[in-house]
């Protein structure tokens, strides 16, 4: 598993485009749901998961604690790493970073920006590899 | 030589970008002039100040070039192994985004590029001073403006870290180099 983690349109995808071999991506920005990714993910492929803050967003407005989102995230990604290893094949999360501001005035964005970060440390522990992108540049972190 | 120094508000890249600028100068033999090329619009009494207190920080052997748009009008009047200081990219943008002036990102691209260009041929150093604006809040809940801002910036800054020799963020004063050994 590999996290590339980096700020709005630093260039991840690119860096993710870059890389060598088949990919079934998997994006909340095409209006896209996580839940799919064993049904979207091909043979003989990587899987691409991108935009989790919109499906963060999506858990948090329905309502449920932010615990119980990252204990079903932490889930989702012991499930990616069982799976990946039975088909000898890779899993790319992409995540965005964006701790670095203010605190956010309205508290769902308050809530989203806390529970992005939980979930990043927590993708990145469980990750072999974590790139940082910086304007397009890359740095190995893990 | 050619170099990007970016990093969050007040950490210390704009004094990190003038030592490096102020170290080409004196290394340099035939460096002319050392100019500042500062982009802010001069709009308040706060901005009047915080120009006034900028330029006294600096020490007299700069050259100080208040330019809030033309930057490349600056470069092609530079002369010969001059060192050039443009702080910083991200109001210079502003500028250009939100003025009168109507500019595609790819004229404001080409710009930058003229700039480069310029200082590779008069065999100067040239630093573009910018800021990480794109780690915060802001990048997915944002207004849709401000995302274009961020945007355009991003763009900008992609395509400048390609053309530089030396690309540098600056976290709390120390520069870590993600391009470039820091010569």
């Amino acid at each position: 598993m590999q996290l590339i983690i980096g700020g709005a349109f630093s260039g991840k995808r690119k860096i993710v485009k870059n890389l060598s071999g088949n990919v079934s991506w998997i994006s909340s920005y095409e209006q896209q749901s996580l839940s799919n990714w064993e049904k979207v993910w091909e043979i003989d492929s990587n899987l691409v998961l991108e935009g989790w803050e919109n499906w963060l967003r999506t858990e948090i407005q329905s309502g449920r604690s932010i615990a119980a989102i990252r204990q079903q995230m932490n889930t989702l990604f012991a499930e990616l790493k069982a799976e990946e290893k039975r088909r000898d094949q890779q899993v790319i999360l992409i995540m965005l970073e964006m701790g670095r501001g203010i605190v956010p005035l309205e508290e769902e964005n308050r809530q989203l920006r806390d529970l992005t970060g939980w979930i990043q440390q927590d993708a990145a522990e469980i990750s072999e590899k974590v790139i940082y992108v910086w304007h397009g540049l890359t740095r190995v972190m893990k | 030589m050619i170099m990007f120094v970016s990093g969050g508000a007040r950490s210390g890249k704009s004094r990190f970008a003038e030592d490096m600028a102020l170290t080409h100068y004196h290394r340099g033999r035939t460096s002319k002039q050392l100019i500042y090329v500062a982009t802010a619009l001069r709009t308040d009494k706060e901005m009047e100040d915080r120009i006034s207190t900028h330029r006294v920080d600096r020490s007299s052997i700069w050259e100080t070039v208040e330019e809030p748009f033309h930057i490349v009008k600056v470069c092609k009047e530079s002369g010969f192994g001059d060192v050039i200081l443009v702080d910083c990219l991200t109001i210079w943008l502003s500028n250009m985004m939100y003025g009168k002036l109507e500019y595609s990102l790819p004229q404001l691209i080409e710009m930058i590029d003229s700039c480069i260009l310029i200082a590779e041929e008069k065999r100067q150093t040239l630093i573009f001073v910018s800021n990480d604006v794109n780690e915060g809040e802001i990048a997915s809940g944002g207004h849709s403006a401000v995302l274009d801002y961020i945007y355009a910036l991003e763009r900008i800054h992609q395509h400048v870290v390609t053309r530089v020799d030396e690309a540098v963020q600056v976290i709390a004063g120390i520069p870590v180099y993600w391009k470039g050994g820091g010569s």
